[in-house]
């Protein structure tokens, strides 16, 4: 294996192939870079060339392409507190409170710094699970699943901020929108209005522009401020990147986090920064989550690269697409004349191991050309709200309208946009109902499975178990977790 | 300073798109754009899904075949109108597209299946477009080796149940669940899977014991576990012939049919409501799994024009070889031959419908005209 | 209006949308009905506890902060009516024409920008964006006028 490695390597570092990779990343980073437009955009943009391309020039393409979205998209989320793509999300918790005390440059160094630490953290991950993918996967079941999804929900309780109440309702409300649209059972449309449009369901990308970006926007414009409001900008790139050395073991717990959620078929792996954040609230000793804290950062940002890493097992040997992402490369490995199976581990091992370069190289260089564009790009947080808002109203309205490309995306766009606006104001946490809203689906399906195949005698399996028990744990404070931690990073390093 | 930032993303942009733009060129026709007078340069695909699902790739498979064979090598294009699961999209053809002949749909058994039961949110009637190209799928029901002895060994005498991991019992499901249903076999259907992938997991993890897959998984992730001793299959669902005749399926020659597997059991050919809305089934959502059409009042033309295109391409020597590995292998529908085909899998009779949708009512709580 | 009141009423708005989909629920299948219904009979109780608690609050003025927190009404509602009217502009006239219409208007009126660096901006974004939907396939919302 080692052999056939070093093999790939060479494939991979052909000039051509070079280049398509390098093509691939610019291609990513501008995706991620946009709010709205996401990893499925950017698949589907790349889809039509792919064809009949040598596989291994089309996949440094896509690969090199799906690497560094989780890299660039975390420009939108510390600059302006709108999320690149939605898995980004958990960045701006204390990314943008960072950027508005004038640190963005520090927050950005660190965030790309673990992107990429996350990136290759994944693509080592996808190298070493190839020979024990196979029980690894199978060994969750639906009610197992059911139970992840438990534990993602509870992260929700873990966000909701001071009031309990809310944080719940807020969850809740998530659940209901995700239930909006198909039933998973039965195929009968709920909440639908007699529409079309709702019958597939709300879109990912539409809620979580609309509910971080909405708001911001209109605050932007009633308060006439600039982001950062010390109106200078500290250069902290190494600040940042010495930040995430100091918190090594944060970097690395959380790429674990997020190669294990992105290879677990069925959990989608939207919702990998908010758990690594959880995880990463509750674990880290006296730190300040949601003020400002460096850690905040680092926790979500290396866990949603390392996630591509992760999801790619289930994609590549068992043609399940964890994402919408990986659902379109499917698509381009059959239109390459590749199909997703066991034989991507025995006749097309080569081209496999090129995918696990591919992805390593694409986070280092990805991340490397991120912290080049962190000087002129951050100047964005000092240009007052009402003369940037505008220009980013476009932008935000034709990434909304890429979801589906139908008016009924502008539409959720406002409506999410004014809930969101007024949960703003109100002092109603958010993140529960993003949550809540990308799991509502799993979770209906998995319970509904496990109860129809199984009765109600699953509830005794020993990782259903173990999962409750981790539930409770995170649940009733985290306290004993902290304890085992053993965690050096003491007040946020700073 | 508002304006600089303006330009280093332009830059930033323009970075990424110069990038794109060889292979760009590389993809779109460069041929010669004269004689532009004799008919369109731009064909639309028009796919309702989003991209990188099977109809999808089947379309854009499509595409150079169809800008190298049609007059004045038109460019492809693929649209994607996703929702609904195909309805949208289909339904947008039919009403809103101009019938062109440039506008071309694409469609696959999610759009002919509820057009054949009367779903309500259908808005198209697939007897108003012309069949251009259209090929077949085909599906294998495959086991675990101990149940595949029980069941070998007479199913009447089983007394357990199988379980079945299936996504929709209106989808692709419905056939296979019809074909237990016609060879009496106790098998619970357990539906809310996401899609073919999980199913076929739940398979390997125990969680079902009989399970179905189209041809090209079957190929790759099925035949695997047969090789190891975890699977054993059972009967393919079959292909329909001119005749309406259910045969085997040229992909798996040495797998007997559905029909064949009934007459083994009950020592006689299978009939009956079952039998007839299974067979209809098949016809309409495996033997004419993919179809490529365009409006019947199109300019006659056009239509002329697009079918002979599909003849050269199905006689490609190029495209056959390709077909293989993309089109899992089957060989494509043409012509007066596609058109016999189509007329035979949508003509359902109303008896054959109302059992489909009493059937779907009575085990899985559908109500399909109210969907 | 002051906090808490606002408060009360979102919350009452929540109450009504939980109670609302806990009836619409109702009407689906057995197995389409569970999951919303849980979730939205859940809601719905919670909401109205949360409501009454707040209610009480507020009538015994015991969280005086957020009574006396004034909350903005007449500037957001301005500015959610320039992104609504940006958008009813696209709707009619297309992307190109209300871009070009809401980008300028809104650069003279609200950022008190000059003339010209407004016209030069608003160039820069079409450009732009024109470039994109060419370049890349990005697609604009349709229009009635249809470009």
């Amino acid at each position: 294996m080692i052999q056939s490695a070093i093999d790939a390597l060479f494939i991979v570092l052909d000039p051509a192939r070079l280049g398509y990779m390098f093509l691939g990343i610019s291609i990513g980073i501008v995706v991620g870079l946009l709010p709205g437009l996401s990893g499925t955009v950017g698949m589907a943009l790349l889809l039509p060339f792919v064809f009949g391309l040598d596989p291994y020039i089309g996949m440094a393409l896509l690969i090199g392409m799906i690497a560094v979205i989780h890299t660039g998209d975390t420009f939108p989320s510390i600059l302006l507190g709108i999320p690149g793509t939605s898995g980004s999300q958990a960045t701006i918790m204390d990314g943008f409170p960072l950027a508005q005390s004038g640190q963005a440059s520090r927050a950005m160094g660190a965030a790309f710094f673990c992107s990429m630490v996350g990136g290759v953290i994944g693509g080592i991950a996808l190298f070493l699970t190839i020979p024990i993918a196979e029980p690894l996967i199978t060994s969750f079941s639906s009610p197992e699943l059911f139970m992840l999804t438990m534990l993602g929900l509870s992260m929700a309780g873990m966000l909701a901020g001071k009031s309990v109440f809310k944080g719940v309702m807020a969850g809740l409300l998530g659940l209901l929108i995700g239930a909006v649209g198909s039933a998973p059972a039965v195929p009968e449309y709920r909440f639908t209005f007699g529409t079309l449009y709702l019958t597939q369901g709300i879109s990912l990308p539409v809620v979580a522009i609309a509910i971080f970006a909405f708001p911001i926007i209109i605050t932007m414009l009633t308060d006439r401020v600039t982001v950062s409001k010390t109106g200078e900008l500290q250069n902290g790139v190494l600040h940042g990147i010495k930040d995430s050395i100091k918190n090594k073991y944060l970097v690395i717990r959380s790429a674990v986090v997020g190669v294990l959620i992105g290879f677990i078929p069925g959990l989608g792996g939207s919702v990998v920064d908010w758990i690594a954040y959880g995880f990463g609230k509750k674990t880290v000793k006296d730190n300040y989550f949601g003020e400002g804290d460096i850690r905040g950062v680092i926790a979500p940002e290396s866990a949603n690269n390392a996630k591509e890493g992760g999801s790619l097992v289930p994609t590549l040997l068992f043609g399940i697409p964890g994402s919408g992402t990986t659902a379109i490369l499917l698509g381009g490995l059959t239109l390459m004349g590749l199909q997703a199976g066991p034989q991507m581990i025995t006749t097309d091992l080569d081209v496999t191991l090129s995918i696990v370069w591919t992805l390593v190289l694409a986070n280092v260089f990805g991340a490397a050309l991120c912290i080049i564009l962190i000087r002129p790009i951050s100047k964005l947080s000092l240009i007052p709200g009402e003369k940037i808002v505008p220009f980013l109203l476009v932008l935000l309205v034709i990434g909304a309208y890429q979801s589906t490309m139908s008016w009924g995306d502008l539409v959720i766009f406002v409506i999410i946009g004014l809930l969101g606006y007024v949960m703003t104001v109100l002092d109603w946490p958010r993140p529960p109902l993003l949550i809540g809203f990308v799991l509502a689906m799993s979770a209906e399906r998995y319970y509904w499975i496990s109860i129809e195949r199984y009765g109600w005698e699953w509830i005794s399996n020993p990782l259903v178990i173990i999962l409750a028990v981790l539930i409770v744990g995170l649940l009733s404070g985290g306290a004993i977790m902290k304890k085992f931690s053993k965690q050096v990073e003491t007040k946020g390093g700073n | 300073m508002k304006k600089m930032i303006t330009m280093i993303g332009i830059i930033i942009l323009c970075g990424g798109l110069m990038a794109l733009s060889p292979i760009t060129k590389g993809s779109s026709s460069d041929k010669d754009e004269a004689d532009a007078s004799s008919g369109h340069d731009l064909l639309k695909f028009i796919v309702p899904f989003e991209a990188g699902g099977g109809t999808d790739i089947y379309g854009r498979f499509m595409t150079p075949y169809f800008s190298e064979h049609t007059p004045n090598n038109p460019r492809v294009q693929v649209e994607n109108i996703p929702g609904g699961a195909s309805i949208t999209g289909t339904n947008h053809y039919a009403n809103s597209v101009t019938p062109d002949g440039a506008n071309l749909l694409t469609s696959s058994a999610s759009s002919h299946v509820p057009f054949m039961l009367d779903q309500s949110s259908v808005d198209y009637d697939l007897t108003e477009f012309k069949p251009i190209i259209g090929s077949p799928s085909g599906g294998v029901v495959y086991t675990t080796p101990e149940n595949a002895e029980k069941i070998q060994n007479g199913i009447a005498d089983m007394d357990e149940t199988l379980f079945h991991a299936g996504i929709s019992p209106t989808g692709l499901d419905l056939s296979t669940l019809l074909s237990y249903e016609v060879l009496g076999i106790d098998v619970k259907a357990v539906l809310g899977y996401e899609g073919r992938g999980p199913s076929r997991v739940a398979f390997e993890q125990g969680e079902s014991n009989i399970d179905y897959q189209t041809t090209t998984a079957y190929n790759n992730n099925v035949q695997p576990m047969i090789d190891n001793g975890k699977a054993v299959p059972l009967y393919t669902l079959g292909q329909i012939d001119e005749n309406g005749e259910l045969v085997r399926d040229p992909q798996f020659p040495d797998i007997p049919t559905v029909k064949e597997v009934y007459i083994e059991q009950y020592g006689k050919e299978p009939s009956g409501e079952v039998w007839d809305a299974f067979t209809q089934l098949i016809n309409a959502s495996y033997t004419m799994n993919k179809v490529i059409w365009v409006h019947n009042d199109a300019p006659q033309a056009e239509i002329d024009k697009l079918q002979a295109s599909a003849e050269t391409i199905a006689q490609d020597p190029e495209f056959k070889e390709a077909s293989l590995n993309i089109l899992e292998g089957y060989d494509v529908y043409t012509g007066d031959e596609l058109q016999q085909r189509i007329d035979n899998a949508f003509n359902i009779s109303d008896e054959n419908k109302a059992w489909i949708q009493n059937y779907l009512y009575e085990n899985y709580e559908v109500d399909i005209t109210k969907l | 209006m002051n906090k808490s009141l606002a408060n009360i009423i979102f919350t009452a708005f929540i109450f009504i949308l939980f109670t609302a989909a806990a009836l619409e629920s109702l009407t689906f299948s057995r197995l389409a009905q569970f999951f919303p219904l849980y979730i939205s009979i859940a809601g719905s109780v919670l909401s109205l506890i949360y409501l009454i608690k707040i209610i009480i609050e507020h009538v015994k003025q015991s969280s005086p902060e957020e009574r006396h927190e004034q909350l903005q009404i007449l500037k957001p509602l301005r500015y959610i009516g320039w992104i609504l009217g940006y958008l009813l502009f696209i709707y009619v006239f297309g992307m190109l024409i209300a871009t070009a219409v809401f980008l300028f208007v809104f650069l003279i009126l609200e950022s008190k920008m000059k003339v010209l660096s407004s016209v030069l901006s608003v160039a820069v974004m079409l450009v732009l964006i024109t470039y994109l939907s060419a370049a890349i396939n990005i697609a604009w919302p349709s229009s009635l006028l249809g470009f």
